[in-house]
C-alpha cells in the first residue's frame, strides 16, 4: 500500500500560492474601500478654518531658491531680447513679433481649445507724448497689435520699437474676458474717434488744427504718484499706457492739446506725467 | 528657420516631464535663445477663469481698496473648484469674503491678530497694520480661513537686500510638476499699494526642480483692478496678462509692479502696530514688510508648526520678529 503523503515542495507551493490570492484579495478590498471611503469623506473643520470641507489629499512642497542671498551667487537675469525688423510694414511687423523669444500665439493666449483659429489685426502706431527719465519704453514708440480668436478680438500685443536699431520687442500680451467693455472691439476699444477729436477741439477752444497736421494716437509717461489707489479712481483721461492712447492735436494756437478717452480735452499741464518730463511735438 | 520655431509645452502639474539642467541666463545673447523650448508652469487656467467670473470671484474688485479681498475671492473659488466640491464653498464672492475680514459672520473665526488689532477703525479688522486696504496678514488669514481643509497659506517675505530675481524666482517655483503646488498666488505690487493674482510662469525647465538656475521669461498676472471704474493702469491689454519678467522687475520702465520693494507708499500701506503685543512692532525691528517683496502663497506649512500669522522667508522659516 502506497502512502498518500504529498511531497513537501509540493505542499509549500501550495500554499505559497494560496497565501498570494489572499493578499491580492486583501488589497483590493482596501483600495476599493479606500476608493468608497474618499468618496463619502465626511466634512471636518480644520483649526482655525471658517468651514468645513471634504479633506484634501496633500500635494507637494513648495520649492525655494537661494541665490542672491549672503554667500551664494547672483541670480541669473531674466534675458532681455529685441528682434530685428525688416520694415514697418504690417507683414514684417507680425513676422518679427513671431519671431521673438517665448512667443505666444492668440489661440495659446486665449488658452483656447485645439482646432482654434486666429488671426491679427493690422498693427496700430502709437507715439510718446513725452520724453522723460521714467525708462526707454516710455520715449519711444509702441505698436499694438489686436489679435482675434475663433473669429473674436480678444487678444492684445504690446511691443516697443526703437526705431534707431530697428529691432522690436514685446512687453506683454493680454487677454479679455467677456465682460471686459473692450471685448470684441478694434484697437483702440477706448475714446473718440480722430474726427471727433477735431470736433471736441473744437467745440471746446474754438480751434482748428494746425496747417498740415493730423491727429496722433500717442501715450505718456505716468508719474509714480499716478499709481495711488486715490488718483487711479479720479484720472479718467486715458493716455497712461500705449493700449490706452489719447489724441495729440496741434492747435491752430501753436499749443499741444489731447482728448482723452473720456472725450475731454486737456492741456498738457492737466495730464498726470512724471516730474520732468518733457512734452514732444511730433 | 528651424532654429527659430519656438515650441511650447503647457505644463498644469500632471504630467512630469524630465527637467533639463538650466543654462546660465545672465546677459543670454540671441543665439542662445535660438532652440531653447519654452514650457509654462502654472495653475489650471480654465478654472482659474471659472472663478473669476460672475457667479463666483466675480472681477473685478468691487472697490478701490478690495484687491486683497478679491484675490482671497479667486483663490478661494480656484480652490474649491479644482477640487470639484465647489458646493461646500460659503465664500465664493468678494462680499463674503470682506464680511468674513471684518468678522461680521455669524459663527466665523475671529480676524483680530493674536498680538490685537490696531487702534482706530482698520479698514479691515484682520489688518495688523493701518493699511488702507488689506495688508499682508489679513491677505494671508483670510485665505487660510476659507479655503478647504489641508490649504495652507502664508505670507512670505523675500528681502529686498537678495534683489527682485531672488523673489520671483521663489514664488516661480510655486509652479511644475517636480514639486510645485500649483495654486495661484497673491503679489504684493507698486510698493504695496495693490495685490494681484499670479498664475505661473514661461520659463525654459520645471522652476519647481531648479529655482536657482531655471531662465524665467514671462509671469502670468491676473489683475483684479482691470476695468475697476472703468479703468486699466496695471494690466491695460486684459484681465489676465502676460508680462516678460524683465519688465516686471524693472525698476526704471515699470515700478509699478516689482520695479520696487514695498513701502509705506505715503502712508497707505504702512509697517504693523498692532496695539497688543510687540510681535512685528517697530523697534527693535526698523521694518516688517518694507524694502522686501511681499507674497502669499499657498504652502504646507502646517498650523501645528506655523500658523498663517506667521510671516515666513523663502527657506519656510519665520521672518526676524520681536
Amino acid at each position: 500500500m502506497t502512502t498518500n503523503a504529498q511531497p513537501k515542495r509540493h505542499m509549500t507551493r501550495r500554499l505559497t500560492l494560496f497565501v498570494a490570492s489572499v493578499a491580492t484579495l486583501a488589497v483590493a478590498l482596501a483600495v476599493t474601500l479606500g476608493i468608497v471611503m474618499a468618496a463619502t469623506a465626511p466634512l471636518t473643520r480644520q483649526p482655525g478654518k471658517a468651514q468645513s470641507s471634504s479633506l484634501i489629499p496633500v500635494k507637494g512642497q513648495k520649492g525655494h531658491a537661494t541665490c542672491g542671498e549672503p554667500n551664494n551667487a547672483a541670480c541669473p537675469t531674466a534675458p532681455v531680447d529685441w528682434t530685428p525688423v525688416a520694415s514697418m510694414s504690417a507683414s514684417d511687423i507680425l513676422a518679427a513679433l513671431q519671431a521673438t523669444p517665448a512667443f505666444q500665439n492668440p489661440a495659446q493666449v486665449a488658452n483656447a481649445p485645439a482646432g482654434s483659429t486666429y488671426s491679427y489685426d493690422t498693427p496700430v502706431l502709437v507715439l510718446p507724448a513725452t520724453s522723460s527719465n521714467r525708462g526707454d519704453d516710455w520715449n519711444l514708440p509702441h505698436y499694438i497689435i489686436r489679435a482675434s480668436v475663433n473669429g473674436v478680438r480678444m487678444v492684445t500685443y504690446d511691443v516697443v520699437y526703437n526705431p534707431a536699431t530697428q529691432e522690436l520687442r514685446p512687453i506683454s500680451v493680454g487677454h479679455m474676458a467677456p465682460n471686459d467693455p473692450g471685448y470684441g472691439k478694434p484697437f483702440p476699444w477706448a475714446g473718440v474717434s480722430s474726427a471727433a477729436a477735431v470736433s471736441t477741439l473744437r467745440n471746446a477752444k474754438g480751434l482748428a488744427l494746425a496747417a498740415s497736421t493730423a491727429p496722433q494716437l500717442v501715450f505718456f509717461a505716468p508719474g509714480p504718484q499716478f499709481y495711488n489707489p486715490n488718483t487711479l479712481q479720479n484720472w479718467k483721461g486715458g493716455g497712461y499706457d500705449p493700449a490706452v492712447p489719447i489724441w495729440r492735436l496741434h492747435g491752430a494756437d501753436g499749443q499741444l492739446y489731447f482728448v482723452g478717452i473720456d472725450g475731454v480735452v486737456y492741456t498738457p499741464k492737466q495730464l498726470p506725467v512724471a516730474q520732468g518730463a518733457a512734452f514732444v511735438q511730433a | 528657420m528651424l532654429l527659430t520655431l519656438v515650441t511650447f509645452n503647457h505644463v498644469t502639474g500632471v504630467n512630469p516631464i524630465a527637467p533639463k539642467t538650466a543654462q546660465a541666463a545672465a546677459q543670454a545673447s540671441k543665439t542662445a535663445q535660438i532652440g531653447i523650448v519654452w514650457h509654462t508652469y502654472e495653475a489650471d487656467v480654465n478654472t482659474l477663469n471659472t472663478a473669476l467670473n460672475s457667479n463666483h470671484a466675480n472681477w473685478p474688485q468691487k472697490n478701490g481698496n478690495w484687491c486683497g479681498v478679491a484675490n482671497i475671492a479667486a483663490i478661494n473659488d480656484y480652490d474649491y473648484l479644482i477640487n470639484g466640491i465647489d458646493n461646500q464653498n460659503k465664500y465664493p464672492d468678494q462680499y463674503s469674503v470682506a464680511n468674513m475680514l471684518n468678522g461680521t459672520i455669524s459663527g466665523q473665526p475671529s480676524p483680530i491678530s493674536p498680538w490685537g488689532s490696531i487702534s482706530g477703525t482698520p479698514a479691515f479688522k484682520a489688518n495688523i497694520s493701518k493699511d488702507g486696504g488689506t495688508d499682508p496678514r489679513s491677505i494671508a488669514w483670510g485665505l487660510y480661513t476659507v479655503t478647504p481643509n489641508n490649504f495652507f497659506f502664508h505670507n512670505y517675505i523675500y528681502p529686498g537686500s537678495n534683489g527682485v530675481d531672488h523673489a520671483v524666482r521663489n514664488f516661480a517655483s510655486d509652479f511644475g510638476p517636480y514639486n510645485g503646488l500649483n495654486d495661484p498666488i497673491s503679489v504684493t505690487i507698486n510698493g504695496g499699494q495693490h495685490s494681484v493674482v499670479i498664475s505661473g510662469v514661461i520659463a525654459n525647465e520645471d522652476p519647481s526642480y531648479d529655482p536657482n538656475g531655471v531662465i524665467l521669461q514671462k509671469v502670468h498676472i491676473w489683475d483684479p483692478w482691470f476695468g475697476f471704474n472703468g479703468t486699466t493702469p496695471y494690466n491695460t491689454t486684459g484681465r489676465d496678462q502676460w508680462w516678460y519678467v524683465s519688465d516686471f522687475e524693472s525698476a526704471q520702465n515699470y515700478p509699478q509692479w516689482w520695479g520696487q520693494t514695498y513701502n509705506t507708499s505715503n502712508g497707505y500701506d504702512p509697517e504693523p502696530s498692532t496695539t497688543g503685543s510687540n510681535y512685528y512692532n517697530a523697534p527693535p525691528l526698523s521694518h516688517h514688510w518694507g524694502g522686501n517683496y511681499i507674497t502669499i502663497e499657498q504652502d504646507r506649512v502646517v498650523w501645528t508648526t506655523y500658523t498663517e500669522n506667521i510671516a515666513l522667508d523663502n527657506l519656510g522659516n519665520p521672518v526676524p520678529h520681536n
